[in-house]
Parts: structure tokens; sequence; C-alpha cells
């Protein structure tokens, strides 16, 4: 079962499409949101993945393809060289069992009337039918994983802050040791000062527990931070990705370029690189043809609204998909 | 030594340019806005005291439940119940606003003093096109009808870069993209040309290619129009771009405020100094962050000391006994800290 290759998870030509409907008693399709549209990447064992874009630019979507919580239109999900999307019923459990998510609102995602020791607990009822002693025992153990104290067990979630509440999010995920942990904008709901406590524990963890991350965020210097490897992603698809450094130092995609510039740098002394994009995000109902960005991009010529440019290689670990060479 | 900076507004500084002579158009002074609820009674703002040039930006930076918003709601005096600004003063060219009737506020808010909340979906009305939105002010304010408001309003749209506002007029509110709406509340926000522009937080609910095209058409228009600017927000990235001077707020009260590049570079109050360590940097690679342990304070029953000692990790007794007074660094900046005394 185990495969030589260090690739944890992969996604091949991964496409989710929602029907939009009109009429009321009787619906018909008349188009599709692509929400995702072709994304292929891979994520190293041990490593994290960053994916950034703008709202609605299929991230989510994306992280819950891999979660199992949509079905695929087509493409395939590779875990440990695997197609989960084959495999039988009963593999399935195991599946959910290693792959774990952490979401953007802790006030949300832990429902109010359980208690700590249920929130935490549910995953390894579900998966494992453990004994109820051997399940405290491992919340317990995972409240001190995330820096809660054990007896905390027994609180309701409205009885924490943002913070602990997060870190309760992250404490469900690792009860059921698993080796993919989704991360979709963990801090972004958290205040500034409690920010870095979370992603210093989330990276002790990854560093102790050996866990690979899938991180979600808008924040690129969260992003940064976090990852090793980096997929920007705009209306629906990969337009770049590769090594972290290597793009924040040489962003080749126009939009790439155009997204750090946005990003403001916490310190007066960093010289702004202004590269203002104008114009909006287009709907992915009906996204621009050939290249999603050329409407918006300032290099644009005749072929970029013909034909879609597809992922090449323009370092080692960077691929871009743009029909020109505008490395920086 | 310990004497406010708000109270010698005239201060030269070489260094600002020509807004340095600039007039004071806002002075707030010890003000203290309580809520007094059946847990106790929560001192949200409790002694701010800041004041704000013409054509400046000031930037009221700290974490959420800090006070920041209860200021700005306190200064164009919209507070409802069980709040009460208990005391303080809030001079708009030296008038006292808390003095006003409330008929004369109404001739203040949307004229002199406006305001550009958060997210712009709960600030327009879903029910009234845009036109008519941004119409209303100037139709208040500047008492204009028929033919001449439709221009101005057309104008004033233009100015926020709507294209072709004239469509635009008749659209309503779910017709536009959150960057365009929050263009349409700053729109209403400046068409009555006003003195002091307060915008809390307006780019929070925009994504980030929008939010550098937001914060860019508000420098552009601010030096258009010179209007003084006070910007809520807890993003230091957005500080060090829009603000030229900036407060650091804590549990209700301003614990550090100094020029933006002097906050950066010398943040005397540890609060200051750990928040900025605390941040990833895009630039370079960093394998830790520098944490803040614990969490801000309730604001019902706040302790005597200084409402950081719990979390300082340069406190000692003192600090959990008495709030340090505002002690002047230099002409512009000022901290609480028992360390600077």
């Amino acid at each position: 079962m185990l495969s030589t290759s260090n690739i944890l998870l992969e996604t091949k030509s991964l496409k989710k499409h929602f029907p939009v409907t009109k009429g009321f008693f009787r619906q018909r399709a008349t188009g599709s949101i692509r929400a995702v549209d072709g994304v292929s990447f891979s994520i190293n064992r041990g490593e994290t993945f960053g994916l950034v874009g703008e709202s609605g630019c299929g991230k989510t979507t994306t992280a819950r393809l891999i979660l199992l919580l949509e079905q695929p239109t087509s493409g395939s999900i590779l875990f440990e060289g695997e197609d989960i999307l084959t495999l039988p019923e009963t593999r399935l459990k195991e599946y959910s069992k290693s792959v774990q998510a952490v979401f953007q609102d802790p006030y949300g995602s832990l429902d109010p009337r359980m208690k700590v020791r249920d929130i935490i607990g549910e995953p390894l009822v579900v998966t494992q039918a453990l004994p109820r002693k051997a399940v405290s025992e491992r919340v317990k153990e995972v409240l001190l994983e995330v820096g809660l104290e054990p007896k905390s067990i027994n609180r309701f979630p409205h009885q924490f802050s943002g913070g602990q509440r997060q870190r309760i999010a992250v404490a469900r995920a690792l009860a059921s040791e698993p080796k993919v942990i989704i991360l979709d904008e963990p801090v972004s709901a958290l205040d500034v000062s409690i920010r870095a406590q979370l992603m210093n524990l989330l990276k002790a963890l990854q560093e102790r527990l050996g866990l690979t991350y899938l991180l979600i965020a808008h924040d690129l210097a969260v992003v940064k931070h976090m990852s090793n490897c980096l997929g920007v992603m705009y209306v629906g698809s990969l337009v770049e990705h590769g090594g972290a450094d290597e793009i924040y130092q040489h962003p080749c995609h126009p939009y790439t370029v155009g997204l750090l510039s946005a990003a403001l740098p916490a310190s007066p002394d960093v010289p702004a690189r202004e590269v203002i994009l104008s114009g909006e995000v287009p709907s992915p109902i009906n996204p621009p043809t050939g290249c999603r960005f050329h409407p918006r991009c300032s290099h644009t010529k005749e072929i970029c609204s013909e034909e879609e440019p597809v992922l090449r290689k323009v370092a080692a670990h960077h691929f871009v998909a743009c029909h020109f060479d505008l490395g920086g | 030594m310990t004497q406010k900076q708000s109270q010698r507004p005239g201060a030269i500084d070489s260094n600002l340019g020509d807004s340095s002579t600039a007039r004071t158009v806002l002075e707030v002074n010890d003000l203290r806005t309580y809520f007094f609820t059946r847990e106790g009674v929560v001192k949200a703002v409790d002694g701010v005291s800041f004041f704000l040039r013409e054509n400046e930006t000031i930037g009221l930076v700290g974490e959420s439940g800090c006070g920041k918003s209860v200021t700005c709601l306190s200064i164009l005096r919209l507070i409802a119940r069980p709040g009460r600004i208990v005391s303080g003063r809030v001079l708009l060219h030296g008038e006292d606003l808390l003095k006003k009737s409330e008929r004369e506020m109404a001739q203040i808010r949307g004229r002199r003093i406006t305001m550009i909340l958060q997210d712009p979906m709960t600030s327009l009305n879903p029910v009234f096109t845009i036109g008519n939105q941004v119409a209303e002010a100037i139709q208040i304010h500047q008492k204009a009808r028929g033919h001449r408001l439709r221009e101005r309003t057309v104008e004033i749209l233009r100015l926020v870069r709507i294209p072709s506002p004239e469509m635009r007029l008749g659209g309503y509110p779910h017709q536009m993209s959150g960057g365009m709406r929050q263009r349409v509340v700053g729109a209403a926000a400046l068409s009555c040309r006003p003195e002091v522009l307060i915008a809390d937080e307006p780019t929070t609910s925009l994504d980030v290619t929008i939010q550098a095209q937001y914060l860019n058409l508000l420098k552009e228009l601010q030096n258009r129009l010179h209007v003084a600017m006070i910007f809520v927000t807890h993003d230091f990235g957005i500080v060090a771009k829009m603000c030229d001077r900036v407060a650091v707020m804590y549990a209700g009260r301003i614990v550090e405020s100094a020029r933006m590049r002097e906050l950066f570079h010398n943040p005397l109050h540890p609060y200051t100094a750990a928040l900025l360590r605390s941040l990833p940097a895009l630039e370079g690679r960093q394998e830790w962050l520098t944490t803040i342990e614990g969490q801000p304070p309730s604001l019902v029953n706040l302790p005597p000391g200084c409402t950081f000692a719990p979390r300082c990790k340069q406190g000692d007794d003192h600090c959990l006994e008495e709030y340090p007074p505002s002690v002047g660094v230099n002409e512009t900046h000022t901290v609480s800290c028992w360390r600077a005394v």
C-alpha cells in the first residue's frame, strides 16, 4: 500500500461544475458554474501546500472535493498513489480518517450544544468504534497537544475565546491521527495577537507529528510563512505553482505579480511593488475565453483571448500558465 | 514631559511638509464612553485623546473589542443605550460636538463628518437605487433638486470611478460587486465635501486586489478634497500605506501614538512592539513568530493597573497597581507605559 514516492496527495485535472438552474417547478439547467476547472497539484509528505486566490476562485471547493464533501465532475484524487474516487466504501473510512480539516470560523464549526469531549471524540467514535474510556483518554491527549487543559473536556464551546475554539477545532482534526490536515483560512477569523499563537502551534504540530498541510488563505504573508509550495488560483484554475520562495521572488504570471503587489507589507520601508490590477474577478459562469486573466492583463495580445495557456515549466519547481515569458 | 501632545496641536514638525502648519480639524479630549450593562459597566472607551489636522490621516489600530469603532461612533454621537458618553470633549474646529443639540448634530453628520463602514451590503439599503442613496445626502445638505441634483450625483459617482454613472443611477446595490458597492458608499460619504472622513475598516470585506484599488482611490480623493481621515484598521500593512500618524488602542485606551514611520521603527509600548513582531513578513523567511500570550481582557471590571500588564513580559508589580500616565517621548510620540516614565 505504501508507495515509494514522496507525494502523499495529488489531484489530476480535478473539475467541479455546479449546474445553474432556471424555473421553479420544472428546473432546467441553463449553464454551469465552473468552480474548479482542471486543477492538478501534488503535496509532498510533511510539507505545506498553500493555495491562494481571491474569493470565488475555487479554493474552498477544491478542499471540499479532497474531503469528499463534493463529488467531482471529473478528474482524480490520488492519496498514497491510490485513486480514492474508485475505492470501495469499506476503504473510504480509512481515507476519511487520514484526511481531516480545520475551517475558518471557529464559531460556526463547533456545535454549541456539544461538550468538548463529544466534539473532539466524535471522529473517533465514527471511524474507530473505540470504547468510551479510550476516547476520553485520546481527547485529553490531543487537548494537551494543542495547549489546552485536559480538564476543559466537559466545557462547552461558548466558554472559550476565539483562539481557544480554533485550538479545539485543531484538536478535533488531530484526534484520529490524520496524515493530511486541510486548513481552510485557519487564522483569518482570529485577532492579530492570537494569529501568531495558532500559526506557531500548527507549525510545531507539523514538525512533531509529521503532518502534511493543505493551507487555504487569502493573506499572502500567512501563506508565505507557512508553506513550502504555493499554488495561485484564478477563476477555477491554477495559473502558477511551485516553491513558495521561488514564486515570491520571481512571480511569472501577471496575476501573481498583481496579487503580490496588492499584499501590503507591514512596514513602511519595504518598497511597495506598484502593479495595481484594474477590473474585477470575472464570473465563473461565463469565464473569458482563452486565458481567463486576459481582460485584466496589461500584457494581453491576440493569442490570449483565443487559446487557453497550459501550465509549463519555467524552473525546476515552478510552473506557470501564460503564453509569454514575463518572469521577473 | 508628561503633558499630552493633543494639548499642543500647533507643534511644528519639519518632516511633515505643508501639513505641519495645517489647522487642527478635530480634537478628541479624554473621551469616555461606557456601556451600562447588567453584568457591569463596560468601559469601551476610557480616556481617549487625539487630534487630527487638515489633509492628514490618523490610523486607529487595535484588536476587536478595543474600542476603535466606539470611539468613531462617539465622535458622531451615535451611541445607543445602554451606552453613554460619560465625559470628554470632541472639538470640530473648536466647537464641542458633545454640547450640540440633536438638531445641530444632524447638520454635522453626513455633511461635515462622514463615515464609511466595513460592510457595504449592510450600509446600503437594498430596496433603494444607487442614485437615490447617493443623492439623499446631497439633497439634504446642499438643498439641490431636480436636474442639478442628478448632475451632482453623476459627478460624484464619476469621482469614485463608477463606470457609466448615468446608467448606474437606476441600479440597485445587489447588481454591483463588493468593490463597486464600497465605492458607492465612498461617493455618498464624500458628496458633501466633509472636513472629516471616518473609515471604519472599509476594505475588510474586499479582496486583496480590490482593496489595493480602493485604498489608492481613497488616497487620491483625500489629496484632491483635502479631507482629514480617521482610518480604523487592524492591518499594519494598511497603516503603512495610508496613515501619517498612528494611535494604537488596547482595552479602551490609546497606549501609544506616534508618526507612522516612528511607530514602526521605534515602538515603545510592549504591546505595539510585540504586535509588530508577531506579524509574518512578506520578505525573507522566519521559522517561528513571536507571540503575545493570553488574550485581551474583558472590559467589565478592569483591574486598576495597566490593562496590558497580565500579558506583558516586562511588567512588574507596579504595573498591576496603577495605570501609567501618557508620556511624551518627543514632539509627536506619546506612550502609556511605566517603563517609559
